[in-house]
């Protein structure tokens, strides 16, 4: 497994892109899964241009074609509005901690954290992962949908999110983030 | 039973027998029964359970005069009973016997490595990491009763465990603890402690002016005043070095209980950490 700091991932560009809103979740889907489907629409035109066969089945491989694009859609709004309705109950527990104090004693506590993003992963695939650090150290945070907003490196951000074990039930402690948004330290102070 | 009676059952020496009766009398009396069944005896099986039966009260004597009481050893009699009184063939009889010989013998070791009424002995870390080493040098520079101890074991378990309101509160009761005579430092922490731990319960940002150690402290605290720190940095830096002072105090007597410094000893990583730059 390589170390998080080969795993970069492309920042400066979008890596998600917004299809619709629905009430005040913006759905996005990422672009990965929008090359998958062009991938398969070309395999499918091409296949059914020469096969006769693909041709007679087109009925039930249309459809799954368009269930490429409408299942990650729907996913991602289900995710999205579940943390959306997270979102005040976390801004009102959460206690603002430096990231030194975070400890394994702390797991299942909310926390709100303030720092710089060093490190972005996976923000292709919508489950982005970042390194956040203030003055006293660094943590992951982890976040299973697309944030609100764009997040890329050397942005201040802060973070409320649970602490949980990084791999579920064992390893060191991270956060995972049900918010994360861009803030100006500049403004707040 | 009388206090001579008392006598005769209380003491390192009678309670090593009593221990070792334990195993002996079980497996002791199952054999006994294998051999004269194996020999013709016709005695129903069960009737040799008595060994075990005497064996698990003899476990639940021993968890009873302990004082922190195991329910398990302490229930054990009840299946010796049942054992005794459930006709049972050979074959399985023996079985069963020896399988529970064998649980009381493995509950007695439970019982004295995790009910021991000896105390535990103090967290002591290796002097060749920096948080040894100012234990061992704060051990002599700051003598910490027991009532201390325990006083700062709480509030340090509680402000790593993210429940900063109760660390708050206890760090304020602290030194309202029977037995707490507090040194000038130690009270220091604990006031450090509860200020800053109140601050984060309630979300509020850095103050202008905070409780600091006095300069005349500075020199025994683990992380040294930066010459070059601003107000944030100072404010940590002193919530670090209070911390780090509870740690110690907590860790450096027996005093403090088995179940505390179980805890404590998860939060030696946590401590480790406090001490980094």
């Amino acid at each position: 497994m390589l170390p998080e700091s080969n795993r970069r991932t492309e920042v400066g560009k979008q890596q998600t892109i917004t299809v619709m809103k629905i009430g005040n979740i913006d759905v996005k889907i990422s672009r990965i899964t929008l090359v998958v489907f062009v991938i398969f629409t070309i395999f499918l035109i091409a296949a059914s241009a020469f096969s006769p066969e693909v041709q007679a089945n087109l009925i039930w491989m249309i459809p799954c074609l368009i269930l490429l694009l409408v299942i990650p859609v729907v996913l991602n709004y289900m995710s999205r509005s579940e943390y959306a309705e997270l979102v005040p109950e976390y801004e009102r527990e959460a206690k603002t901690v430096r990231v030194k104090l975070i400890n394994e004693n702390m797991i299942g506590k909310i926390v709100r954290i303030e720092g710089v993003v060093e490190h972005v992963h996976f923000q292709i695939l919508n489950r982005p992962q970042y390194s956040v650090a203030d003055r006293s150290g660094a943590i992951s945070v982890k976040m299973f949908t697309t944030p609100e907003e764009e997040i890329q490196l050397n942005d201040i951000v802060e973070v409320y999110g649970q602490v949980i074990r990084r791999y579920i039930i064992t390893g060191d402690p991270v956060i995972n983030c049900v918010l994360i948004r861009k803030i100006n330290k500049n403004q707040d102070r | 039973m009388t206090t001579t009676d008392n006598k005769q059952f209380s003491g390192p020496a009678s309670e090593w027998f009593l221990q070792l009766a334990i195993p002996v009398i079980a497996f002791g009396v199952t054999a006994f029964g294998i051999v004269l069944t194996g020999a013709g005896a016709d005695i129903g099986f069960q009737y040799y359970s008595i060994g075990c039966l005497v064996s698990s009260c003899i476990l639940a004597y021993l968890a009873w005069i302990r004082p922190r009481k195991d329910i398990v050893s302490l229930s054990t009699p009840i299946y010796g009973i049942v054992f005794l009184l459930s006709p049972i063939d050979a074959s399985a009889g023996a079985i069963l016997q020896l399988f529970y010989a064998a649980g009381l013998t493995i509950l007695l070791i439970r019982l004295k490595r995790n009910f021991s009424s000896a105390a535990p002995p103090p967290l002591i870390l290796s002097k060749e990491e920096p948080l040894g080493q100012y234990q061992a040098r704060m051990s002599g520079e700051m003598p910490v009763t027991p009532p201390e101890a325990r006083a700062a074991a709480r509030v340090f378990i509680r402000f790593a465990q993210g429940e900063y309101e109760q660390a708050r509160q206890l760090a304020v009761s602290a030194a309202g603890e029977p037995g707490f005579a507090g040194s000038d430092l130690l009270c220091r922490a604990f006031a450090i402690v509860a200020e800053q731990a109140g601050q984060i319960a309630t979300g509020s940002a850095v103050p202008a002016t905070f409780t600091r150690f006095t300069p005349e402290q500075q020199p025994v605290l683990f992380h040294p005043p930066g010459a070059d720190a601003d107000s944030e940095q100072d404010y940590t830096l002193t919530l670090d070095n209070a911390l780090i002072l509870l740690f110690v105090a907590a860790t450096g007597t027996s005093e403090t209980g088995t179940d505390t410094r179980e805890t404590l000893l998860h939060l030696i990583p946590f401590a480790r950490k406090l001490c980094e730059a």
